[in-house]
């Protein structure tokens, strides 16, 4: 049906809508880069200037960061793109939204290898490029974003040869780089990928020379990694802190009994519980993005409103001519990976983005029915259809920003602000929002868009009073015990109001708004 | 003396109606033991009300799964749908004393909800009034009613009542031979989540007789000899 000219047409119409969902507004949604995202950039930029990241250590495989031992991927591939990029949001966000347009292609690949129908999988790549999880995860320096997207290749040229009529070894070493690659990417990785080599490699009968090469390649290339963790105990510590049985209330309850039996019982309950919150359609289509406060009538889901009546029929009803081996992949892709969120605590969309693979196929078998069903069916779902995407645009790009407005940090505008005006020293509060309620990495901000030659951050001093380096201190603004200083800037929350005699000593510089139009910073001038 | 009462409804409604159906003792036996290990015996939690309510669905179910007459069979369900839906409603305060609607108490007039959609309509200033008013209508409270359907079906609640063992033939057993009990159980669902506090308990105690009969059709048709060799 599809023709050898149409086919590629529509695929780049897919990408064009997909990158434009993704670029759109791409400086301003989400606001500000979070405190995570920041921290990458930071670092991908001093590799960049002195291969060496924020703590002065050489090409890490561990990134320290805030104490959360981040993976090298993300800052690897961002780093040389500060060669002929300037230091902004979208350089930040670049690699997350090229992964996740190849992820697009992957994922159509993948559906089209598994249902052997072209339609699907471009209806595969379609629905992916408009679905809000997969947007907002390329839309954000994530991890997590770029490890789904090595995954999808790893998958994709491991199943290709099942389609050929003779297993060719590149496809596997090319598979095997790519898997690793998403190790290298994103921790969560670290249970997922072996467990999913082993199902693949099990599903190679008796190949067993090819699935030695295969295993060694794997092991060879994921070395470099193990040795790391070895020597740096840290990293395997702070992902130790993520499990199940380390979240606050589940490790009350088990210390609160002595039986291993009753302990076991407790963590079981915790998993299933997990397990069953990462795919409860609720979450899925309703509520699971968390673009707004709790009870938001207009939440979106991590899939469109309308995907559940596809995700139904393509599960409860899938295409006949599916081989078996399709099946069997696709089911274990859905039944195993919420298993790694189901292990650590919260309901983290990042972890589980894995998921997104066997949904968004199943998805695409459910929508090519709906497509070849009568007229009246076919319409008034493609309507619905519409209706929820234009909810989900302006849901995402108006009302989220003003209505969470004060949980970002608008150090950005601050810091363009100080490139245009002169001052000798300027002293930042390193708390932020509403009371002061959030603590802040300011001092990421003011390195990335100031350019601060990374020596500086490698040189920084930590003392009592905070943190310093070139001319920014980053710390406590008590009013009622601060020195105020002639030409230094005192950059402040608006909740950190200005009290006592230091009134008489400094004047009003500059206030700054938040997206819902309250005040949320103040620069003070030192008179 | 209410678990005691408790148990011996759900034992002999299971009995009557398992043994009107043709599958394998094994299966009985498996069945019976995850069922005596269910939420609903090992955990009973009711008073002699819902103890009461309960027992007559079960006995009225009984009866029209034994009764041969299409039209009284109807009835019946009729009866037993209405049933249901009356007392979750009125022992969740939606259905008050003069058995009018507390409107107070239902979903719809959730004000929150209200409030924010109005809140939206009058910042979307990126469209016109006319549309505004139309797309981002009260309607759309929808939305998150639809939200707690689903969620209604989602095993967490399931599981307050059934062992997990039994979620299997569940979902087997959602098939075209138990269409009347499906559309009952998602009849009883959309009107119970009409209160803003619905009883989960109460909504899956009463409907208990259904999930059975659905989880008993499940049952049926799964393959023992594919693991029996």
């Amino acid at each position: 049906m599809l023709n050898k000219i149409f086919t590629p047409l529509i695929l780049l119409f897919i990408l064009i809508i997909g990158l434009f969902l993704r670029l759109y507004k791409i400086d301003s949604i989400p606001p500000h880069l979070s405190n995570d995202e920041i921290s990458i950039a930071y670092d991908a930029f001093s590799i960049n200037k002195t291969q060496k990241d924020e703590y002065g250590i050489h090409l890490p495989l561990s990134f320290k960061s805030q104490g959360s031992y981040k993976a090298p991927g993300y800052a690897y591939l961002l780093s040389p793109l500060f060669n002929f990029l300037p230091n902004t949001d979208l350089t930040a966000r670049l690699p997350s939204i090229i992964m996740g347009l190849i992820t697009l292609l992957s994922i159509g690949l993948i559906s089209f290898y598994l249902s052997g129908s072209k339609i699907i999988g471009l209806t595969s790549a379609a629905l992916l490029a408009i679905t809000p999880w997969h947007i907002f995860t390329s839309r954000s320096v994530f991890e997590a974003n770029i490890a789904l997207a090595f995954y999808s290749l790893g998958l994709l040229f491991f199943i290709i040869n099942f389609y050929q009529k003779k297993y060719n070894l590149f496809y596997f070493f090319i598979s095997a780089i790519f898997f690793i690659a998403s190790i290298y990417s994103y921790h969560s990785q670290w249970l997922y990928v072996p467990l999913t080599i082993i199902f693949l490699l099990f599903l190679l009968n008796k190949q067993n020379k090819i699935k030695f090469f295969y295993l060694s390649l794997c092991i060879i290339l994921i070395t470099p990694l193990i040795f790391d963790s070895i020597k740096n105990q840290n990293t395997t510590a702070r992902q130790n802190t993520q499990l199940v049985w380390q979240e606050s209330m589940v490790a009350q309850e088990i210390d609160s009994t002595n039986s291993v039996f009753k302990k076991i019982k407790i963590v079981n309950r915790a998993i299933t519980n997990n397990y069953l919150s990462q795919i409860k359609p609720s979450f899925l289509f309703f509520e699971g993005l968390g673009l707004f406060k709790k009870n938001f009538p207009l939440e979106m889901g991590l899939f469109l409103y309308p995907f559940i009546i596809p995700f139904m029929l393509g599960l409860i009803n899938p295409p006949q001519n599916i081989n078996k081996k399709s099946q069997k992949i696709i089911y274990f892709l859905l039944i195993t990976s919420p298993f790694i969120p189901a292990i650590t605590h919260g309901s983290n969309i990042l972890r589980n983005l894995i998921f997104i693979i066997p949904s968004i196929i199943i998805i695409s078998f459910g929508f090519v029915k709906i497509l070849k069903s009568n007229f009246f069916i076919k319409i008034s779902f493609l309507g619905f259809l519409l209706m929820s995407i234009f909810y989900f645009y302006t849901m995402y790009f108006y009302q989220s920003p003003r209505e969470i407005a004060d949980t970002y940090q608008g150090y950005k505008p601050i810091v363009h602000y100080l490139q245009n005006i002169e001052y000798q020293h300027a002293h930042i509060h390193y708390r932020f929002g509403p009371e002061c309620r959030f603590i802040g990495v300011p001092h990421y901000y003011f390195g990335f868009y100031n350019y601060i030659d990374p020596k500086f951050f490698h040189n920084r001093i930590s003392d009592s009073n905070g943190t310093h380096y070139e001319k920014f201190s980053i710390q406590h603004i008590d009013w009622n015990n601060i020195d105020i200083k002639q030409n230094h800037l005192y950059i402040t929350p608006a909740s950190n109001k200005i009290t006592g005699k230091v009134k008489d000593k400094v004047k009003l510089e500059k206030e700054f708004f938040d997206p819902n139009g309250y005040l949320s910073f103040q620069i003070w001038k030192g008179i | 003396m209410i678990f005691l009462l408790n148990f011996i409804t759900v034992f002999l409604f299971s009995y009557l109606l398992i043994s009107k159906t043709k599958i394998s003792n094994l299966k009985k036996y498996l069945f019976f033991f995850f069922l005596i290990i269910s939420p609903i015996v090992t955990q009973i939690n009711v008073n002699s009300n819902e103890l009461l309510i309960f027992i007559s669905i079960s006995v009225l179910f009984i009866i029209k799964e034994y009764c041969c007459h299409p039209k009284i069979k109807f009835i019946l369900n009729l009866i037993i749908l209405l049933l249901i839906i009356f007392f979750i409603n009125y022992l969740g305060g939606l259905i008050d004393k003069n058995f009018s609607i507390d409107s107070s108490r239902t979903y719809i007039k959730d004000t929150f909800q209200l409030e924010k959609i109005s809140q939206i309509r009058e910042e979307a200033v990126y469209l016109d009034f006319r549309l505004r008013k139309y797309l981002f209508g009260n309607w759309l409270i929808i939305i998150s009613f639809l939200k707690r359907f689903f969620d209604y079906f989602w095993f967490h609640n399931l599981l307050s009542i059934i062992n997990i063992f039994l979620i299997y033939p569940l979902i087997l057993g959602f098939n075209k031979k138990n269409k009347n009990e499906i559309i009952m159980l998602i009849l009883i669902i959309f009107t119970s989540i009409f209160n803003r506090n619905p009883n989960n308990f109460q909504i899956f105690y009463f409907s208990f007789p259904l999930i059975i009969k659905i989880i008993i059709q499940g049952l049926s048709t799964i393959k023992t000899n594919r693991y029996v060799k």
